[in-house]
């Protein structure tokens, strides 16, 4: 089946999505007596944790430069990671509906892409308001930020469709997912500077695709800067890439999914 | 919405499934596989070569003993299986009502799952809040119960939910795996009633029931399925009758296997 087809019976269904996601985003907060405003409460309570606590430790000169570098690296990883966990599972989670009636698949990874987007714009804003706290000088850099932004989205749904497939033939990928973030973290610029590394180890940062995402952020949101071409260029052609391999994987294995849930 | 008219036409269908110890290999039998391939490759045919002609108009009952595959047709129908071969020509949009309320979240609210429900099923969101009067009143859901959370709704409230937003529905094509469960016996002459007039206004529908009363008065054309085959497909009262008189052989003939 081909991927347009995927997405026009995707349309066909977009009020199922819509429902998920919104059920998704709604049941978190239920009952809860701040309700909505937690989503953009708890990012902010949790980055002036960690405001306070990297001020203490880090290496960084001041904590008005450390401070939105490292939440315009670890915003968009939070991001990565919250849906890749939890879309890895979610063609598993949903097996009894899938057995019972016909839905496109893609709708369950999906689901989980779109709410977790919609709590990364609400980190996103968080980021701006603990930032503004600090010191907070606008540039025209930010302009490019939806650009950035469209470019992580593209890279985390096409980790998180093909991982969402891969997971019900190989039961394995979402432990082994879990380690690889580990590393992942660790192996991306989000806690410590390129600089701060020896040449030997920033070379090999390269390989790492999310690398090269951070890199659009950290200049657009803590340099104030216009990432320059070659940022731009090795950041789309990870995220296109990551995207029409995910989507290239679930077409394939799609087919056959429901035999194996 | 909208077809004039539905059909479905199935060509040689068969469906081959290949039984997996556990379902899913883990990376460790990925690397053992070239070892003991052939252990992996235990196959069963759950439908073998099935053609049917199904056309608007037809109110089909599949009968057949426990493991027949009248179920995996039905899936296969309903686009939740794909065929391992043969092909399907297939017009007019699919009501499956293989499980009551298969939809449902239990943490969300009666309202809620409504509409979610109603979206599965194919309705917008207009649609369903402009239906929303007429579920309710056949639900007999006490209106405090609406905004609560249908994990603490009874089976019998979860289940006439379900059926009255299935009911709803205009259905083109309409697929029942056997739904009478639970609900009380109020309810359920109710529903039965209300699900004539559904399967009344229904271009198709096709029926799998255990209960050959309930088939003879709901279809008018059986098809008795064993073995992933066609034994015969005809009026309901020939086909259940030959249905029943090779049960009562078969099971003659055990008795005289046993006795002796």
């Amino acid at each position: 089946m081909s991927l347009a087809r995927e997405f026009s019976r995707l349309y066909e269904f977009r009020e199922v999505l819509r429902n998920l996601v919104s059920s998704d985003l709604k049941l978190r907060f239920r009952r809860s007596f701040l309700g909505y405003g937690w989503s953009l409460l708890y990012p902010v309570l949790m980055m002036l944790i960690l405001a306070v606590v990297f001020s203490k430790v880090s290496k960084f000169p001041s904590p008005a430069k450390m401070i939105p570098y490292l939440f315009a690296g670890l915003v968009p990883w939070n991001f990565f990671v919250a849906t890749c966990m939890s879309g890895s599972s979610s063609l598993l989670t949903n097996e009894s509906l899938l057995k019972k009636i016909y839905l496109p698949k893609l709708i369950f990874p999906l689901s989980i892409l779109l709410a977790r987007f919609v709590d990364f714009l609400f980190n996103v804003l968080a980021l701006f308001a603990v930032i503004a706290l600090i010191s907070f000088k606008p540039s025209l850099a930010l302009l490019t930020l939806p650009l950035a932004i469209l470019i992580l989205f593209l890279f985390v749904s096409g980790v998180t469709i093909a991982l969402s497939a891969i997971n019900v033939y190989v039961r394995d990928a979402a432990h082994l997912m879990s380690v690889l973030i580990q590393l992942g973290f660790f192996a991306t610029p989000i806690i410590y500077r390129e600089e701060e590394l020896d040449a030997r180890y920033r070379m090999l940062l390269d390989f790492n695709p999310f690398t090269h995402i951070v890199r659009v952020f950290h200049a657009i949101i803590s340099d104030g800067r216009f990432p320059d071409v070659h940022e731009w260029g090795f950041a789309a052609l990870v995220s296109v890439g990551a995207f029409i391999f995910g989507s290239w994987i679930f077409t394939r294995l799609e087919r056959n999914l429901i035999f194996r849930l | 919405m909208g077809n004039a008219t539905s059909h479905i036409h199935l060509r040689d269908i068969g469906l081959t499934f290949r039984l997996y110890a556990n379902k899913s290999f883990s990376l460790r039998e990925m690397f053992l596989s070239p070892l003991k391939s052939a252990k992996q490759n235990e196959t069963f045919a759950a439908v073998r070569g099935i053609t049917l002609n199904i056309e608007h108009g037809d109110r089909v009952v599949l009968i057949g003993p426990n493991g027949a595959g009248k179920s995996t047709l039905l899936k296969i129908i309903a686009g939740i299986y794909p065929a391992t071969s043969g092909q399907i020509e297939l017009q007019g949009k699919i009501t499956p009502l293989i499980e009551m309320g298969a939809g449902f979240n239990p943490e969300l609210t009666g309202r809620e799952n409504i509409f979610l429900n109603a979206a599965i099923l194919g309705f917008t969101r207009a649609e369903a809040e402009k239906r929303l009067p007429k579920i309710l009143e056949f639900s007999e859901i006490p209106p405090d119960f609406l905004d609560t959370g249908i994990k603490y709704y009874s089976s019998g409230m979860m289940m006439r939910l379900a059926f009255s937003v299935a009911m709803e529905l205009s259905p083109e094509i309409l697929i029942l795996d056997e739904i009478f469960a639970a609900g009380d016996a109020h309810f359920i002459e109710k529903a039965t009633r209300r699900m004539q007039e559904f399967i009344a206004s229904a271009h198709i529908m096709i029926l799998v029931t255990h209960d050959l009363k309930l088939a003879a008065t709901v279809a008018k054309r059986g098809i008795w399925i064993d073995h992933g085959q066609v034994m015969r497909d005809g009026p309901v009262d020939d086909v259940i009758a030959a249905y029943e008189k090779a049960t009562h052989e078969s099971d003659a003939a055990m008795r005289e296997k046993a006795a002796i």
